[in-house]
């Protein structure tokens, strides 16, 4: 018996400690927007998050996430409000077959956190960490909304800090 | 080109009997021909889904669509065009997929997906339906209104009387049992609203938020999870596996034979996938009676019939004699090949991800002796299709399992089977001799091509069996590999571009890969014209736009891309190569801009025009666009399959690499007006980026490329 922690939401699962994270997150707990696509931690479309870092959930087995925390992408809007990544890929309208993109956004979901308490990323900086495979060719809407979700998140720091002064 | 529309005479006078439901508009292809039949109803949609418009009486407004939603946009493009003609809110129409009708055939004769053909062919029906809906609204919210229909306008699912707004849904129970309107009247290009605007697409907030279902999400009750291990080398068996140490590993259920492989059964899919590694399946010897033990026994096999054939004698003053040649290509698409089905007594569902209803039917029926009425297919969204899904090998097996196991059964297969058991682009040489008069303009124009045969397994699958000894690809050659060929822009109107083709039997399948043919025939003819425009020591824009005068759209898409893309203006080192593309009776021109540092060359930026006809969605069609271009630069850089030892080398995407952001080009789109029929879009851009590449690695002091991929020549995308 393995328990882990998702979307802040404790479930126990009975799999083979083996058995990777992306197959506990879709077949145990259901949460069937974490994508499979390679198996071998090539392109990126299984990605969440582990603690905050971007984790390719097909190659890490689910066995020793336990006391993690685990994030999909059914996990990083709250309250049905989208997050600045998802906001940016709404504006940007960057899905096509879109089967990729939940791993997209949650590299750039992990991406944005760290830039943002620092400058906003630059273009060079975004190149180098989404490295994720999209096969509809994206990449075009990716780049700027990125920079776009870097903004967005901007605005919703200093809104929230507008509020609380 | 003319679109295709409903045929007036055959327009339904069918009086429905009045119903509580709604209003249903509903439209059928004949299967002989390009026309649609236009018949309305008042069935709830749940009773009798294949309708293609349904109008509640609680103003819920559903579209089923009839085509497969690949990411190409296509839902919300006909969404678009039925809302403008409806007047309906467009926040709150629900797209479905269409159910399994020969309702929902395209122009092909077949409920089929592909050939960049969905909005050419539903253009019209699509806005007929919604401006018939609107009309029978009216007409029935006059006689309740006890006013006039020219008292009368619609806004938002609403019509409006005097500022009063009343929903649709409160008339379109008495609307059902009025005929349907002849003539059904469109709108004037000036009142349409939705059509031609760059709408966002109807699923993104689903696909964002990981909501959108995939044919891989499909949950089932009692369903049971399996995974193939097919015979890596084509056209084997599987000899000898552990069987007991696969039934060993928790959960699995049993293993099966089935043609060509072996399916691990268990209750997850992991579970699946474990047991078919404890396999350690052994395979039985090949004994190939094809060319297709390994690569180079294929081009040789190429070489041989092309020798055979011989080449032109030409007495041009100026000749060019070449050869050119591009790889295998597999599709990958991102979501790996599935299908869920459930075999019963009398009948079989279907849960995939497919671009043919028709040909998952046919799979269905052969492998149950079910009637194709008794085959219910559930399209789910398509996770990339780019031709793969048209093909139903997954559905068979699929199938075959569930009937075996006697349960619902999802079959997902590795990305590994998915690399090594695709139908791949073919593998195709390419000789040319072209004759250039004193001017150095091309005036004789030879090409003998070899390739295997698209068309041969098609014909052979989809012809009744009674007439499957006809060697049909013998006396019609493949005009699916040879697409593209025949259209040579450059040359003199009354001159004819000669081709042969060779078809060589191989034992590698090959099949339909995005824009087919065309994704090498462009970057033959385009090299070609490149290479006359060296030798002429003429500028390759000028040169190619000098020959292009008669055909007006082609030269306003090559000189569109050469001024917005400051054509021989490029910055300080580096360099231009253009090409132009006729396909889906669209137009292409591209602009490429590169540097190459030694081996490594960086795509600055490619400039697309691109004369499709009216567009419906500007936003969708620049998406097409861009997404064809880094496809086709993933494909012209480093895409190849080669063979050995009778199976294919590459695996996954170690091994087949896919571009990433990183090496991805600014993709600067640019649509031109037009008043044309909406013409193809999802494969266009494909072809012209491998020949305009090439030409701008010459452009570069480089030697020209021939043989794809690039990274046969040492390139490699910096």
């Amino acid at each position: 018996m393995t328990i882990l922690t998702i979307n802040g939401t404790e479930i126990s699962v009975e799999v083979d400690a083996d058995t990777p994270l992306l197959w506990a997150i879709r077949e145990e707990a259901g949460l069937t927007g974490t994508k499979f696509g390679c198996g071998i931690g090539q392109c990126g479309a299984c990605t969440v998050l582990v603690d905050n870092q971007p984790v390719r959930s097909c190659s890490v087995p689910a066995s020793a996430m336990q006391g993690q925390a685990i994030t999909t992408i059914e996990g990083v809007a709250s309250d049905g409000q989208l997050n600045p990544v998802q906001q940016a890929w709404l504006e940007w309208d960057v899905p096509q077959c879109g089967y990729c993109q939940s791993g997209q956004i949650m590299v750039a979901t992990a991406l944005l956190r760290r830039a943002q308490d620092n400058a906003p990323p630059s273009t060079d900086f975004i190149k180098q960490q989404m490295n994720n495979i999209c096969r509809c060719g994206t990449y075009n809407r990716i780049l700027p909304a990125m920079h776009r979700a870097f903004e967005l998140a901007q605005e919703l720091a200093y809104d929230a800090t507008e509020q609380e002064s | 080109m003319q679109p295709k529309s409903l045929s007036r005479r055959r327009f339904l006078q069918t009086t429905a009997a009045i119903g509580a439901s709604g209003l249903l508009i509903s439209c059928s292809s004949d299967s002989t021909g390009p026309e649609w039949q236009l018949q309305h109803g008042n069935m709830a949609p749940e009773g009798e889904m294949d309708n293609w418009l349904f109008i509640g009486t609680d103003n819920h407004i559903i579209l089923t669509t009839p085509c497969a939603e690949m990411g190409q946009g296509v839902n919300t493009s006909l969404a678009q065009l039925v809302a403008d003609e409806l007047d309906a809110n467009w926040e709150t129409i629900e797209v479905r997929q269409a159910p399994l009708s020969s309702k929902f055939n395209s122009g092909m004769g077949m409920q089929l997906t592909g050939g960049s053909a969905s909005i050419h062919h539903f253009y019209m029906p699509m806005r007929q339906i919604g401006a018939s809906a609107r009309q029978l609204i009216l007409k029935a919210a006059a006689a309740q209104l006890n006013t006039r229909v020219d008292q009368l306008t619609t806004k938002d699912s609403q019509v409006i009387l005097n500022g009063q707004a009343y929903p649709y849904g409160q008339f379109a129970a008495d609307a059902a049992s009025l005929p349907l309107p002849d003539p059904v009247i469109l709108k004037p290009d000036e009142q349409t609203k939705l059509i031609g605007q760059g709408v966002t697409h109807l699923d993104t907030h689903d696909r964002i938020t990981g909501q959108a279902n995939y044919g891989i999400d499909v949950q089932v009750p009692n369903m049971l999870n399996a995974t193939i291990v097919q015979a890596p080398v084509f056209g084997t068996q599987p000899e000898s596996w552990n069987e007991q140490a696969a039934l060993e590993v928790t959960g699995v259920k049993k293993i099966l034979k089935i043609d060509h492989a072996l399916v691990v059964v268990a209750n997850k899919y992991w579970q699946a996938k474990k047991g078919a590694a404890a396999l350690q399946a052994t395979f039985t010897k090949p004994n190939l009676d094809k060319p297709g033990h390994n690569t180079a026994e294929v081009r040789q096999a190429y070489t041989e019939a092309l020798n055979e054939q011989g080449k032109a004698q030409l007495d041009q003053p100026h000749i060019i004699d070449v050869e050119y040649s591009v790889p295998w290509l597999a599709h990958t698409t991102m979501e790996p090949m599935n299908c869920t089905a459930w075999v019963q007594a009398d009948r079989v569902d279907i849960w995939l991800p497919t671009q043919s209803h028709t040909s998952t039917a046919d799979a269905a029926s052969t492998v149950t002796g079910l009637d194709k009425e008794q085959v219910y297919i559930h399209n789910q969204l398509l996770g990339g299709a780019f031709g793969r899904r048209g093909e139903s090998d997954f559905v068979t097996q699929a199938v075959t399992v569930s009937q075996m196991m006697q349960q619902p059964v999802k079959l997902i297969w590795s990305r590994e089977e998915d690399v090594q058991h695709d139908f791949y682009r073919p593998m195709v040489i390419s000789r040319m001799q072209v004759g250039l008069d004193a001017n150095y303009k091309p005036v004789a124009w030879h090409q003998q091509m070899a390739s295997s045969s698209i068309l041969k397994r098609l014909t052979k699958s989809s012809l009744p069996k009674f007439l499957n000894w006809l060697p049909l690809t013998s006396f019609i050659g493949d005009p699916i590999v040879s697409i593209g060929a025949e259209h040579v822009p450059y040359l003199p109107t009354e001159t004819e571009p000669e081709m042969d083709m060779m078809l060589v039997d191989t034992n590698v399948p090959v099949g339909l890969w995005r824009a087919v043919g065309h994704s090498y025939t462009s970057f033959f003819i385009e090299g070609i014209i490149d290479e006359a425009a060296h030798m002429a020591e003429e500028d390759p824009y000028l040169y190619r736009t000098k020959l292009i005068s008669h055909s007006p759209r082609e030269k306003a898409v090559l000189d569109k891309a050469a001024q917005q893309a400051n054509w021989g203006q490029a910055p300080a080192n580096h360099f231009h190569g253009i090409a132009l593309t006729y396909a889906f009776e669209s137009y292409i021109g591209v602009v490429v801009e590169i540097s190459v540092d030694n081996k490594a060359i960086t795509v600055h930026k490619v400039t697309c025009a691109v004369d499709c006809g009216k567009v419906i969605n500007p936003n969708g069609a620049k998406a097409q666009i861009e997404g064809g271009i880094n496809f086709a630069l993933s494909a012209a850089m480093q895409g190849e399959i080669t063979v050995e030892d009778g199976r294919v080398q590459q695996s996954n995407f170690h091994d087949y690499p896919i571009l990433r952001l990183a090496q991805a080009p600014i993709i600067d789109v640019h649509l031109l007006s037009s008043p044309e029929a909406p013409s193809g879009l999802g494969e266009v851009s494909v072809p012209p980026l491998a020949p305009a590449l090439a030409n701008a690695l010459v452009a570069a002091g480089q030697p020209r490329i021939r043989d794809l991929p690039f990274s046969k020549a040492g390139f490699y995308l910096a």
